[in-house]
């Protein structure tokens, strides 16, 4: 039996269907808007074009809210979707039960991030009188077309290769230390240097922050999100689990554990997202940059990362 | 979100009621058919589930030519030796079709001093008196069954036709009300040498055999071992199943959204056709414009506005069907999960709310709703202010 029938992914493709069919609907007002927009001209041209700009910026505000949406669903349909596939006790079997699940992830991921930078730049040519980064920012929402296309590709393979009876392996096998791959080398790396890493590059980001550095913030941020998934898959994770050997990204979303990874998760990518986004107003508008938002955030999931650890000791006296 | 436009806007729906109204309706409709039918899906899952953590955690069949045939006893004795198994039991079951209602009675064959495999069991015979029954045949009935046979005209007893023929007279001796409805309405309850009679199982052999694991972590090496000990048999487990019984839900669930998807497109289509405006409202945005307010915040007014509609019309669909479900325990629906058995227990559906259910009908609705009147609310917003109130 396919994969396709299921509520949950019915209702992701019907959803990716439907942005996709929008973004296909707006590809030819993008491509007059990024050739033949012009701010300085007063033809009747111009003003049918500003019009049209209006319709792109709702309808991509409009697809970023419902992909927000759609992804904390896609991660919970992986989650569900374990129940099916044999083998899988967690989403990390079933996204990893095609070749390229965890690029589509990754994928889906990148976009929350493409689309988010895309609204501010939005937001701030609005605020402009005259409307600096039209022209780049439609030429960019072509390029998001084509993002949104592979995206859609990908999810369909995705899918198509999800097979309830071929057995896919649990997350105990997957992020070990003896998996022969490049993750597995990763986790190989000590805690205690991946912990240092860890915190010196938050504390770099909240010293870059303060002192208005807006481009290191922005590449210590860029740092951070890599960084900071392996101490949570390597390090916090155990202490969650309350357990040595359970490394896992995908167990926290369980609801054996409060479903505390989507609050996890929510203040790392929004967090180190409010960073970057403020780094780039900050660049292109000669501004001073806004990063107290993104500090609370970041600040909250570090916190929140390190009581996991910290409470496991006061509790137990030992670290595990 | 300024409370003044979300004033304004509520102001502009209540102008235009009628119009919205129907619109309104007609999408509450969808939505409650939509989560009728996920809401009972999720309720009988419930249930099932509950049946399947009452069930052994490994069941050992034999096959025979690909065929479930009569498993030897003795095979118990063999799996109990293997490290980590609780216990094994033989059990004696199987089906008895009574023709004049044409249903089909669950006959379970125990042996009454002992403790049953499964809780369940042992609750429904806790409070029966064994001693004044001992010599006779008798049989303990499900609620099913009793409803079943008395609307058959047998009060005391039941005559069971034996495989060669034969009549046989069997006392009925008290009833059960089950804790799963769905498992146990339809079940017969009888010593197990009278099952052995009625189910032409000769002594030695059984229907199956149930394992018990202590470690819900061994369960599977333990199944491996036994089909390793037994090539002939088919180990299933409780996970299998339950995996199995997930799949056949979502599947059902799965055909009658992808049919629901549809009807639902073709009421956006002509959403998005019949949303053209009347001149009091292109009025009103011409009057707007004149006033000085940007094509953005139109937009956002009348995105508001469809918003403001659109998650109403998802409120009073959701309780619609929660009340359809529920309260009257989804006439017509219910059906289409069933039917596997002829005996339809009357059962209550356990009410199961899930959050992500809920989330579920909201991403199926919600988003084509609102991107059917984005379009609208962009042509609107772009009006020209001379152009209408010339």
């Amino acid at each position: 039996m396919s994969a396709f029938l299921t509520p949950d992914t019915l209702v992701l493709l019907l959803i990716e269907g439907l942005l996709l069919a929008l973004m296909a609907v707006l590809l030819p007002s993008l491509w007059r808007l990024a050739r033949r927009f012009d701010i300085g001209r007063t033809t009747p041209e111009q003003y049918a074009l500003e019009k049209r700009a209006y319709l792109a910026g709702t309808l991509l505000r409009f697809m970023l809210w419902v992909k927000i949406a759609l992804f904390v669903y896609f991660v919970y349909a992986l989650d569900h979707l374990s129940g099916v596939i044999t083998g899988a006790m967690c989403a990390a079997g079933v996204i990893n039960a095609w070749d390229y699940g965890p690029l589509l992830l990754g994928w889906k991921l990148a976009g929350l991030y493409l689309f988010g930078s895309w609204l501010v730049l939005h937001r701030l040519d609005l605020s402009r009188e005259n409307l600096p980064f039209s022209r780049l920012k439609f030429r960019l929402a072509l390029g998001l077309a084509a993002f949104m296309g592979v995206e859609f590709a990908l999810l369909i393979g995705y899918l198509d290769a999800l097979d309830p009876a071929t057995i896919v392996s649990c997350c105990g096998t997957l992020f070990s230390t003896a998996n022969v791959s490049a993750l597995g080398t990763l986790l190989a790396i000590p805690k205690a240097w991946l912990l240092g890493v860890f915190y010196a590059l938050f504390a770099l980001i909240v010293a870059s922050a303060l002192l208005r550095r807006s481009g290191l913030a922005a590449l210590f941020s860029l740092l951070f999100l890599p960084v900071a998934l392996l101490a949570i898959i390597s390090f916090f994770s155990t202490y969650v689990y309350e357990l040595p050997t359970h490394t896992c990204p995908f167990c926290l979303l369980q609801k054996e554990y409060g479903y505390m990874g989507y609050l996890l998760y929510f203040l790392l990518f929004a967090g180190t997202f409010s960073l970057l986004s403020a780094a780039l107003a900050a660049k292109l508008v000669q501004e001073k940059a806004r990063f107290a938002l993104g500090l609370w955030l970041l600040g909250g999931f570090v916190a929140l990362a390190t009581w996991y650890p910290v409470g496991f000791y006061l509790k137990n006296g030992v670290f595990l | 979100m300024n409370p003044k436009l979300l004033t304004f806007a509520l102001e502009a729906i209540g102008r235009r009621g009628g119009k919205n109204a129907a619109v309104g309706i007609i999408f509450a409709l969808l939505v409650a058919l939509l989560a009728s039918v996920l809401l009972t899906s999720r309720s009988l899952q419930s249930e099932v589930e509950k049946t399947l953590s009452a069930l052994p955690d490994i069941t050992v069949q034999k096959l025979q030519g690909g065929r479930q045939g009569l498993i030897e006893s003795d095979r118990v004795y063999a799996i109990e030796t293997i490290p980590g198994v609780t216990w094994a039991r033989e059990r004696v079951w199987g089906y008895y079709y009574f023709q004049n209602a044409g249903v089909n009675f669950t006959l379970v064959g125990l042996d009454f001093f002992l403790p049953a495999y499964e809780e369940s069991l042992n609750a429904a015979i806790r409070n029966f008196d064994i001693a004044t029954w001992m010599d006779r045949d008798f049989m303990i009935v499900g609620e099913g069954v009793e409803r079943t046979l008395h609307a058959n005209y047998y009060k005391e007893y039941f005559n069971f036709i034996l495989p060669d023929g034969a009549m046989k007279k069997v006392e009925l001796a008290g009833t059960f009300a089950a804790g799963t409805a769905l498992q146990s309405s339809d079940t017969i309850l009888l010593p197990v040498t009278l099952a052995r009679t009625l189910l032409n199982a000769p002594e030695g052999l059984a229907t199956d055999i149930t394992v018990a694991v202590a470690n819900p972590e061994e369960v599977a090496m333990v199944a491996t071992k036994i089909s390793r000990l037994y090539p002939d048999t088919r180990v299933i487990t409780k996970t299998d199943l339950a995996g199995s019984y997930q799949n056949l839900f979502d599947y059902k669930g799965g055909l009658f959204l992808s049919l629901f998807i549809t009807a639902l497109a073709s009421f956006f289509i002509l959403l998005l056709d019949k949303s053209g405006m009347g001149l009091a409202e292109r009025r009103e945005i011409g009057i707007l414009r004149a006033l000085g307010w940007r094509m953005e915040e139109v937009i956002r007014l009348k995105l508001l506005e469809s918003g403001i509609v659109a998650f109403t019309a998802y409120l009073l669909g959701i309780f619609i069907a929660l009340g359809y479900v529920f309260m009257l325990q989804a006439p017509g629906i219910v059906a289409l999960f069933e039917g596997y058995s002829v005996l339809k227990p009357a059962f209550e559906l356990p009410v199961v709310i899930d959050l992500s259910l809920l989330g579920l009908i909201f991403l199926a609705t919600v988003p084509l709703y609102m991107a059917a009147v984005i379009f609208p609310a962009w042509r609107a917003a772009t009006i020209d202010a001379d152009e209408v109130m010339r």
